[in-house]
């Protein structure tokens, strides 16, 4: 197991988020983590990132546990990207992904870093953007820098969050394409937060669809896509449909219920 | 390429810089100072700031930063030995021979151009000593590399003149002329008192004195106002404040009713040496007076408010001051004094000076 | 990976951003040439009118004692004494006010703060008012008091904001609340000692927050160069995480093995040392601390490793161009440097924002 989850609980101040969460992800497995707004996908992602202390829970990278593992040395093992955003001061993109390889620099650069990066832009196709300035960039540009800088961490297990969202359609399937790729060529796991099922359905090997801060159901597409899930998770009547071996959800209408408080 | 660039560039530089520093090397000029004149002695002093100050006479280069130093050293006729002055010095009319010496700062107190003095190679800067915003320890510290000394001698509170216009005799070698000034100035002050120190409490006329910096600011015990009132033989109605500055309530002033009122006058309506027209001033006395509940007060009914000009209310000018004041208090006890004739013979006699100017209005 | 094809010469990026990189360091090193030619021509503007042959000549005379150079003794004073360590301190000063600057906006992520953001400014008014009016100090000989007072406060109002700031949470904004309900209390209480000063206290009082580099002395020249010294190499090593933080935000820094609110209390606490160490002495010198960083910014990018260094001469030509300025335009009174560079400073930094690059501020 690559990535183990027990247990983990954690709370923002009295709200709690997570209720014991517990999963794992496999060697060369992509995740896909779905669930409505605030179910705890994104909160989850920080805990296994160490960005968040989880209150109870263990994490094992690799059979380590995360909370022992040197801060430094879990940057090398987990990359972390976030949602798309403008920054606050002015950075190239060049600058941008060579962040990646703080977890290896001292000071200086030594010439594999400054390879690794340029290998890490051409796979992103970013290589004729590379001294441009970040916030020049679109939308989709700054996602795929994004995940470049993760991947200059040389990482075994990328967590994103919401990686797509702000992608047009071509972008969305080049960046989910070249992230399958990766787990098939270099064997990385990857743990996404999706809010696009279809994707998530499409390109995710196991799915993990969470509700209330608790993990509702896992296991592969099939099992978890099914309209049942779907309203009782999303409040959603949907129609799960199959398409190229996998199942396709097609939203209906929202369900008429009552508020639960 | 580009390394190499930088090396030569950062090695013209430091060639040309060797080559200014070399050639100006052969233009050396080793100057020494023609040291002065027959019989140098030294003396020590003790300046106004309890200071010893050692100088090394006689004088020929000094710098003057306060006016009623300056003032007095005038007076001496030896204006000739002060070599730098501060802005006000240079700009008072009635010492003409100071307005082309070398402006060295702005005012005595704040920080003068100490290149500007330095530069000037003086023996001496006189300064006030007692000030409170002259910090004459620096002042000192600053110049004594260059071998300047420095030495506090205000010139400017009643209890202490007498004794540094002393000081600066010996300073200059004009012992004569300054006992001579001092028994001028002494004069006055020595008749005032003679006559004023029997009135009796009851009899003694009430004044209010108003600072020139704000309104209702008053002159309280503890200033120079306060002690020239008394010793003019008036009451200050505020005798019982706790400051030498003190701000109060307007009421107090219509409740003390004074006879006489005072106001002292720096900047605006310009007036003292030199100063002719009197029109601004009309206006200003007038606008003062017309202040609510002002109209019923003794002072303003008897029309004896007077605007007094800082070369009488400030510096030097406080030794006139008194006889102007006994004279405004008690006209029929000094009818025999006419302070514009002291005045006069001050500026003619002293600074070889016309005497002209508005020096307190209306004029007695 | 993609060869270098003869036809198209094109770079890898790796190799254009070494050409990158290396215009960086160019321009650090022109710019300390600018920074000496800056302070060579300053050396030559005074009260006093020397050539520039008499200045170098002093400087020589005593820089080789053995030699053929000599000069006159006030000629030496008034250099040595009076010029020289102005402007070796006002260069000093404004290094070490625009690196603390640039430090502290990387490490809040926020280009509107400067070093006097945490505190440090009221902190060391206060204590020079302390000092100046109630005549109490905490400790500092006579020569010393304003000085020594104004240091204490200043560093003691900053641990109170790292203090106060960790309770809740070591983040950018509790920071920067802290930091301005302290500005405001200490504002207050330093006025109401203002309020019941005398007038020469409160001359005194008002004279030291302008910021001036008059009265510069070689011991307080090496006291400031010590405290330089050390902090500097220190902020510069904090390069990597300002870039993160900076740019990426805590998230992103910490996911990258940052600890985030260690470097912000390191940061900040450097900031604060080098700022109190330098403005006991001169006083307030605002502005540099603000636009140094920025104009530097603009110049050559937000990378910290280069970005650090070299606000350093950026900040440092500023104050010096300042100061003599305020020393020549108006002799024989000088205006106080901390005035001159909120006149000079105001505009150029409007213009700066009126002809920005949009990118920049987004």
């Amino acid at each position: 197991m690559k990535l183990e989850i027990k247990g983990i609980s954690f709370s923002y101040g009295s709200r709690p988020a997570l209720d014991r969460v517990t999963f794992s992800v496999g060697e060369a497995e992509i995740v896909g983590l779905v669930g409505p707004n605030g179910s705890g996908k994104t909160t989850l992602i920080r805990c296994i990132d160490r960005i968040l202390k989880p209150k109870t829970g263990v994490i094992l990278v690799e059979g380590e546990e995360v909370g022992k593992v040197k801060h430094k040395e879990l940057s090398r093992l987990l990359a972390y990207v976030p949602q798309s955003a403008a920054s606050v001061f002015p950075s190239t993109v060049f600058d941008t992904v060579l962040l990646g390889r703080k977890p290896y620099v001292n000071w200086g650069l030594s010439h594999r870093d400054k390879a690794v990066v340029s290998q890490v832009l051409s796979l992103m196709n970013l290589e004729d953007l590379s001294l441009r300035h970040f916030n020049e960039l679109s939308g989709g540009e700054r996602q795929k820098v994004f995940i470049a800088r993760a991947l200059a961490q040389e990482p075994e297990v990328l967590l994103l969050d919401e990686p797509t969202s702000n992608l047009d359609l071509r972008h969305q399937l080049e960046v989910m394409d070249i992230i399958k790729n990766l787990v098939i060529e270099r064997g990385i796991s990857v743990i996404m937060a999706v809010h696009d099922l279809n994707l998530a359905s499409r390109y995710a090997d196991r799915i993990c669809m969470m509700n209330g801060g608790k993990i509702f159901a896992a296991g592969d597409p099939f099992t978890v896509f099914t309209s049942e899930n779907i309203k009782h998770a999303y409040g959603v009547e949907a129609s799960v449909e199959k398409h190229a071996g996998k199942p396709y959800i097609v939203a209906i209408k929202p369900e008429k219920r009552e508020e639960k408080k | 390429m580009n390394n190499r660039n930088k090396k030569n560039k950062i090695k013209a530089m430091l060639v040309l810089l060797f080559f200014v520093v070399s050639m100006s090397s052969g233009c050396i000029t080793t100057e020494e100072e023609t040291t002065p004149t027959p019989a140098p002695t030294t003396i020590t002093i003790t300046d106004s700031a309890g200071r010893d100050v050692e100088v090394s006479l006689p004088l020929e280069k000094v710098v003057v930063l306060n006016p009623p130093a300056a003032e007095v050293i005038h007076a001496f006729r030896a204006m000739d030995k002060i070599i730098g002055v501060s802005e006000s010095i240079a700009k008072a009319e009635f010492m003409p021979e100071l307005s082309t010496k070398v402006v060295v700062a702005k005012h005595a107190h704040g920080e003068p151009d100490y290149e500007k003095i330095i530069e000037l190679k003086p023996q001496l800067v006189i300064t006030y000593g007692t000030h409170p915003a002259v910090d004459i320890g620096k002042l000192a510290e600053t110049l004594a590399p260059a071998g300047i000394k420095v030495a506090g001698i205000d010139c400017y509170k009643l209890d202490t003149i007498f004794n540094e216009i002393g000081i600066l005799g010996k300073l200059f070698g004009k012992e004569d002329e300054a006992s001579k000034l001092v028994d001028f100035l002494q004069d006055p002050a020595k008749i005032v008192e003679s006559r004023t120190k029997d009135l009796k409490p009851e009899e003694r006329v009430k004044v209010y004195a108003e600072h020139h910096g704000k309104e209702y600011l008053a002159f309280g015990p503890g200033s120079e106002w306060h002690t020239i009132i008394e010793n003019a033989g008036g009451t200050n109605i505020f005798a019982d404040a706790h400051q030498p500055y003190v701000e109060i309530d307007p009421e107090e002033i219509i409740k003390r009713n004074p006879q006489v009122i005072l106001k002292d006058i720096r900047r605006a309506p310009k007036m003292g040496y030199g100063v002719t027209d009197t029109e601004p001033m009309k206006e200003y006395l007038e606008g003062f007076i017309d202040r609510p509940g002002w109209e019923n007060l003794e002072a303003v009914k008897e029309e004896k408010v007077y605007m007094v000009s800082s070369a009488l209310g400030a510096g030097l000018g406080k030794v006139f001051f008194i006889p102007y004041l006994a004279k405004i208090l008690y006209p029929e006890l000094f009818e025999d004094l006419d302070p514009e004739s002291l005045l006069r013979e001050y500026y003619e006699k002293f600074h070889g000076a016309q005497f002209k100017g508005v020096f307190i209005y209306p004029e007695l | 990976m993609k060869e270098r094809t003869s036809e198209s010469e094109k770079l890898l990026p790796h190799e254009l951003y070494s050409q990158f990189t290396k215009k960086k360091v160019t321009f650090l090193l022109v710019s300390l040439m600018f920074l000496v030619a800056i302070a060579l021509v300053a050396t030559s503007f005074g009260g006093a009118r020397l050539s520039f042959g008499e200045v170098t000549q002093a400087v020589a005379a005593r820089i080789f004692p053995f030699s053929n150079f000599e000069a006159e003794l006030s000629t030496e004073v008034i250099v040595w004494q009076l010029r020289i360590p102005r402007i070796v301190m006002g260069a000093l000063a404004g290094a070490g006010l625009a690196i603390s600057g640039t430090a502290m906006q990387g490490a809040l992520r926020n280009p509107l703060v400067s070093p006097f953001t945490m505190g440090v400014a009221s902190g060391a008014t206060l204590g020079a008012s302390v000092a100046i009016i109630l005549g109490f100090s905490l400790v500092g000989t006579e020569k010393y008091v304003v000085v020594a007072n104004a240091f204490l406060f200043a560093l003691g109002t900053t641990f109170l904001i790292l203090a106060l700031g960790r309770l809740r949470g070591v983040t950018p904004e509790s920071f920067i609340l802290v930091g301005i309900a302290l500005l405001y209390f200490f504002g207050a209480i330093t006025a109401l000692l203002q309020y019941i000063a005398t007038e020469g206290e409160l001359a005194e009082v008002i004279h030291w927050t302008f910021g001036t580099l008059t009265g510069s002395s070689w011991e307080n020249i090496l006291i400031v160069l010590v405290a330089e010294a050390f902090c500097l190499p220190c902020l510069i090593m904090y390069s990597w995480d300002l870039n993160a933080m900076a740019s990426g935000g805590d998230d992103v820094a910490t996911s990258l093995g940052i600890n985030c609110g260690r470097v912000r209390m390191m940061v900040m606490a450097l900031s604060a040392l080098l700022t109190a160490t330098i403005i006991s002495f001169t006083g307030i010198i605002g502005f540099v601390g603000l636009a140094a960083p920025h104009i530097t910014r603009l110049l050559i990018g937000g990378d910290h490793r280069f970005l650090l260094p070299c606000t350093c001469p950026i900040g440092a030509s500023l104050l010096l161009v300042a100061d003599t300025i305020g020393r020549t335009a108006f002799s024989p009174t000088i205006i106080p440097v901390g005035i001159v560079i909120a006149f000079i400073g105001a505009p150029f930094f409007f213009y700066l924002l009126m002809t920005r690059r949009r990118r920049y501020w987004q």
